[in-house]
């Protein structure tokens, strides 16, 4: 009798806890009613934090609010701006931009995607709570007519039009919003393509096809299902045991298990986000501009990039990679070690160390130790100091406690944006806020550019040449390769130089 | 003397301790003596002479470690143990012979019910079945004096005290009615006024089932109560073998005379230890080529130091001495009893 | 008896909640890095982040920030995620839940084949089951869980394609899904239990077998596997039965590697998440549900052990 009770008291609370992990959502099942070659399942390295466009910071949140918001403007693979949401857009002079919109477009909960609503949302995107600020520029919204709507620029800006293919950009249902604001957080509705099944946090996330979506015939799948893998091993793994159909982000020297043709097709692209190192120009030594210089011509690039991205990827020196539109053919090569132990002799500052915090990961290490090699040739002594990526983020954004910080610029749909925050005195990432009145002038300059991409495109070039020959403001240093991977029957994946894939695009071929 | 049925035969008994890389040590020695039907004998001598050894060895419970010599011999109804298969020398475990330990504290399993415990031996010698079994144990320990059985028999051993548990240690080695008790110093453990109570029990019982009984002690209080006949051990050796009465009338070993002489009374419940002659044992590695009582001996010649005496009959008892207690005795009237 | 026995239990257990909450939190808050500044990353204006610092009230003192998330806490509230909303302890819950079965799992592996193996070697000694023992106990501790881990995985999914590589099914929703997702993590996790489990039951039957009442249990006739089975593996078991209490608290503090190696969404991961990215609204009621975990594994331990050994009564 004794024992009978403390047996059952043991198991009420253990088969308690073994309980509470069942699948908590009902709707769940429905969709393993679908037949195989309508589900798409994506490997993600990520899960992100809400839904809510406006709240959030994570560059990788969005090719998992892609399938749920469309964007007013699309952009294609090459990162020039498509239309949208909007069919079409015109500057009705510099500081006047004027949307048309696609007629007939609804939200998942069945309201109409109209002027009314953009306003609401690119208003809802410049109130004081709004994390974005891409659209700084935006005074004021003017809904002309349902299917036209006005912003009203405070100076011009170039990088208006792609920011609103960006998280300004993704429309939220007005209704829900007003509904119940928390809920967009968990659940967003938009008027993208895939509506929100389930959210199984740290998971997976299942989207089920929007059938009212304006574009007839898309989407292809029923179902799209990503699911969170933290670990690039395991997503190939994954990929190759048919548990998944497509795989995001693999490693460039691991790729091989998946070569057999028959059953895998691999696609590798090239992105925007850039290596690079962080200099706190504010903060010594990097306050000496020859330390600074010395390390933007000490570093070989081609060989850093050979070495770890086995040829892959690309060398950096420009914040842009070769396949874009406003890549700077000079600027392919500033490896001059001579000319780097030259400046430091100079300034009599042979045997400098330089302290740079990095994540303590493999790659990270790895980078950390070419660069240790070929500054010591110079006469750069590097310091890798090793930190956990919040501690790292805090230490040198915050605390300014590391001189340089060793991360990634994750890109931005116009080069504008990428521009004006790492060069602008006044940027987040421009931890010294130190600039010239040369480049901010440009900066300013190319902001005002709004119909003329190849005057902008040479604006950009003279910034990167003061800015990183000259001044040597930050020091990029490689081209991660995007390598994706999926099995033979998945259709319909294009690269993008954003780095954000589409997922809706996927599908199979029955 | 006896002209009893002999149940048990010891010949030549020489074992050896094998471990590997140790020299091997010789843990007994020409150990010869015979148990008879319905007797009591007493195995005595001081501790680590070997009397545990000899014990062990006649249900094979320290085989995994030892090694005989090939003339030695166990005998028990026509057939030498040491020879035995396992097989059959467990189905003699526990019913033709049963054995009691020392130590009542460690003998029984901590977890086990009492019950449990006593009926295995029954179950698994006897066709019967669990019903049948708990009511012969219940019986056989109300027999030792156990009131209450059918409780007692659902208690665990650590609700019993040492002496009720050498109760049901005896109850359990006799509840097969075996042919042969041996109780290795089974009252050792316990106090003074509990140590005669379980005699009192052993005895009786011992009359109503007719068993013999191998009662190893160091207590010549005991031997005396108790035994018909009584072996002397000394380092691994038989060196005395005699009836009780002739033993302690006339002991004829010097040592068996040290021995005595160290215990005031026959019927006292003395606690004396055998260690009350002088001087120490030879170690089992480095043996003496004469007598191993050498050293300690009072009546010792060079003989007793280059020829070891063997066990001779001398005057219808047994006995390993150049020079017996009893004089007038010739050494040329003796005969070799070996075999 | 039981009853009293509990409630002496529980008025331990109150302040040693207290204690261990009130010392992880005040950890927490020491971890570098401000949870405002990574959720607002670039946005960080100082008026941001100190508006999402009184949002999420981090402009308080150490002590009434303890104090608000206590006496939530205390009406089962554990708050929700700094980052994504959710409610703390569904994620909590849900997470456990599934790491829970996965270290159950492991230990119930861990010690069927520990013991089996550790009972089998010591039937036969010298035979080549005793030697593959011997082989267990020493490499399960000598090769690290990840590794097993891949090797396992490379084997029995890559190659032979008879396991899934990644993902966990609940026991309750699908039981055949349940052990094919779980086999594999859940070996490369008990690995080291396993080794442990032979080990110390393999020396504990030793020990056993040297007792006198093994001895006994020969004299009465029983042959090497009947004293093994009715004498033996209870005795020796008990103090593997100590030994499974505290593997149980090790493995649910080692799952992590194992669940990212297999992508399962467990409370390691969540734990580590939430370090990541200083969710200490999440990391605090993660720890809080582990210790609540230990305690209670702690407690079945010693009824498992009451059980066992009659000699041992509550007090
Ligand atoms: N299996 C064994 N291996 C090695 N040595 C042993 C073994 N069994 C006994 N011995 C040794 O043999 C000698 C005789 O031991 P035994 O137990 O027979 O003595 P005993 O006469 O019973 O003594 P006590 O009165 O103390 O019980 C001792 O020195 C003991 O250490
Ligand atoms: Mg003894």
């Amino acid at each position: 009798m004794r024992a009978a009770h403390q047996m059952l008291f043991g198991t009420v609370i253990l088969s308690a806890l073994s309980l509470a992990g069942c699948s908590n959502d009902e709707r769940v099942g429905a969709t393993s009613e679908v037949k195989e070659h309508e589900k798409v399942i994506v490997a993600y390295s990520t899960d992100l934090n809400t839904f809510d466009p406006v709240f959030g910071s994570a560059g990788s949140d969005h090719s998992l609010l892609y399938p749920l918001y469309d964007t007013l403007v699309s952009f294609d693979e090459d990162l020039l701006p498509q239309p949208g949401l909007a069919e079409e857009w015109e500057y009705l002079n510099d500081t006047t931009l004027e949307l048309r919109l696609r007629d007939g477009v609804t939200f998942h909960d069945g309201s109409v995607m109209d002027g009314e609503a953009v306003a609401f949302n690119l208003e809802r995107a410049t109130s004081e709570e709004s994390y974005i600020s891409d659209l700084n520029a935006v005074e004021s919204v003017e809904v002309v007519n349902d299917l036209t709507v006005r912003l009203h620029l405070q100076y011009p800006d170039s990088s208006i039009v792609l920011a609103l293919a960006d998280r300004a950009g993704m429309m939220v249902s007005q209704e829900a919003i007003e509904q119940n604001p928390d809920q967009i957080q968990r659940a967003g509705v938009g008027a993208g393509p895939y509506e929100l099944v389930a959210w199984e946090t740290g998971e997976k996330l299942t989207y089920r096809k929007f059938d009212d979506y304006w574009n007839e015939g898309e989407p292809k799948a029923e179902i799209l299902e990503i699911q969170v893998m933290p670990n690039q091993m395991t997503r190939m793994n994954a990929l190759q045991t048919g548990e998944i159909d497509f795989a995001t982000s693999l490693p460039a020297g691991e790729i091989t298990s998946l070569s057999d043709e028959e059953k895998f097709t691999i696609v590798e692209g090239s992105a925007v986000p850039v290596n690079m190192l962080y200099l706190n120009i504010a903060s010594a030594p990097l306050d000496q501009k020859a330390v600074r210089l010395a390390l933007q011509h000490g570093i070989d690039r081609a060989a850093l990039n050979e070495a770890i991205h086995y040829g892959q990827g690309e060398g950096a020196y420009q914040p842009f990679p070769s396949s874009y539109w406003v890549y700077n053919d000079e600027l392919n090569n500033l490896y001059d070690p001579d000319y780097a132990r030259a400046v430091l002799e100079e300034a009599d500052l042979v045997g400098t160390v330089v302290t740079i915090a990095h994540y303590p990961e493999a790659y990270d290490e790895r980078v950390i130790d070419i660069l240790r090699h070929q500054l010591a040739e110079i006469g750069i002594v590097v310091n890798g100091q090793a930190m956990e990526i919040q501690a790292g983020i805090s230490a040198y954004f915050d605390e300014k406690s590391v001189p340089s910080f060793m991360s990634r610029w994750t890109g931005r749909p116009d080069p504008q944006m990428t521009m004006t925050m790492l060069y602008h005195s006044t940027s987040y990432y421009n931890t010294g806020s130190y600039s010239t009145e040369e480049i901010e002038s440009l900066l300013a300059e190319a902001a005002g550019t709004i119909d003329n991409p190849e005057r902008r495109a040479e604006i950009y070039d003279e910034i990167n040449r003061i800015g990183l020959t000259e001044e040597a403001i930050f020091i990029p240093l490689t081209f991660q390769p995007d390598i994706v991977a999926m099995s033979t029957d998945v259709k319909g994946y294009e690269p993008n130089m954003l780095g954000k894939p589409k997922f809706q695009m996927l599908y199979k071929e029955p | 003397m006896s002209k009893r049925e002999t149940l048990l035969e010891i010949n030549n008994l020489r074992a050896f301790a094998e471990k590997t890389g140790e020299p091997r040590s010789q843990l007994v020695n020409s150990v010869n003596f015979r148990i008879d039907k319905g007797e009591i004998v007493a195995l005595v001598g001081e501790s680590g002479c070997g009397k545990s050894v000899t014990a062990l060895s006649i249900l094979g419970l320290n085989a995994a470690s030892i090694e005989y010599e090939s003339e030695s011999e166990i005998r028990f109804h026509d057939e030498n143990l040491l020879q035995l298969s396992d097989r059959k020398l467990r189905k003699l475990r526990g019913n033709d012979i049963s054995m009691i330990f020392q130590d009542p504290m460690f003998s029984l399993n901590p977890l086990k019910k009492i019950g449990k415990q006593m009926t295995e031996a029954l179950l698994q010698h006897k066709a019967a079945d669990v019903r049948t079994a708990r009511q012969d144990a219940e019986k056989m320990i109300e027999r030792v004096g156990i009131t209450d059985p059918k409780r007692q028999l659902d208690n665990y051993p650590y609700q019993l005290s040492g002496g009720m548990r050498q109760r049901v240690m005896i109850a359990m080695a006799l509840l097969c009615k075996p042919e042969l008790l041996i109780a290795d110093e089974p009252t050792t453990a316990l106090d003074v006024t509990i140590q005669a109570q379980i005699l009192e029990i052993m005895k009786d019982l011992q009359q109503e089932l007719d068993v013999s009984i191998l009662l190893i002690t160091h207590d010549l209080g005991v031997v005396a109560e108790m035994a018909d006949r009584v072996v002397v051990m000394y380092s691994g050796q038989v060196v005395e073998e005699a009836d009780v009465y002739a033993l302690f009338e006339q002991p004829l070993h010097p040592y068996t005379n040290g021995l005595l002489t160290s215990v005031p009374t026959l019927e006292g419940e003395s606690d004396e230890r055998i260690s009350a002659i002088r001087g120490t044992v030879p170690s089992p590695q480095e043996l003496p080529k004469g007598c191993n009582f050498y050293d300690r001996c009072t009546r010792r010649t060079d003989r007793c130091k280059k020829e070891e005496p063997l066990l001779t009959n001398h005057g219808g008892r047994n006995v390993a001495c150049w020079h017996p207690v009893v004089e007038g005795v010739k050494d040329d009237e003796r005969t070799a009893i070996r075999n | 008896m039981f009853l009293r026995f509990l409630t002496k239990r529980l008025l331990y257990v109150i302040p040693m909640l207290f204690i261990t909450t009130f010392i992880v939190f005040s950890f927490i808050l020491l971890i570098p890095g401000d949870p405002a500044l990574a959720i607002l990353g670039e946005n960080a204006s100082d008026e941001n982040l100190a508006q999402l610092r009184a949002q999420l009230g981090l402009d308080q003192s150490l002590l009434v920030q303890y104090w608000n998330w206590l006496t939530s806490a205390l009406v089962g509230d554990l708050g929700e995620s700094f980052f994504t909303g959710e409610s703390v302890q569904e994620a909590v819950f849900s997470r456990m839940g599934i790491t829970f079965q996965l270290v159950t799992t492991a230990i119930v592996i861990a010690f069927v084949f520990g013991t089996t193996l550790a009972i089998v070697s010591m039937m036969k000694p010298g035979s080549w089951i005793d030697e593959f023992a011997r082989l267990v106990s020493t490499m399960g501790t000598a090769i690290p869980n990840f590794l097993l881990a891949m090797l396992l995985l490379a084997v029995f999914s890559l190659s032979l394609g008879w396991l899934p590589a990644t993902g966990f099914i609940s026991l309750f929703d699908d039981p055949i899904g349940f052990v094919r997702s779980v086999l594999l993590p859940s070996i490369a996790l008990g690995a080291v239990g396993m080794a442990q489990i032979t080990r110390h039951m393999r020396s504990a039957l030793i020990e056993v077998f040297e007792t006198d009442y093994i001895r006994t249990a020969f004299s009465k006739g029983l042959s090497v596997r009947q004293t093994i089975f009715h004498h033996g593996i209870r005795n020796a078991i008990l103090p593997v039965v100590t030994t499974v209490g505290i593997l149980y608290g090790n493995l649910m503090g080692a799952t992590v590697v194992v669940e990212t190696i297999f992508s399962i969404p467990g409370i390691g991961q969540l734990a580590v998440d939430s370090i990541m990215q200083r969710d200490f609204a999440m990391l605090q009621g993660v720890v809080l549900v582990m210790v609540v975990i230990i305690i209670v594994i702690n407690f079945a331990t010693d009824i498992i052990y009451s059980l066992l050994d009659p000699r041992i009564k509550y007090e």
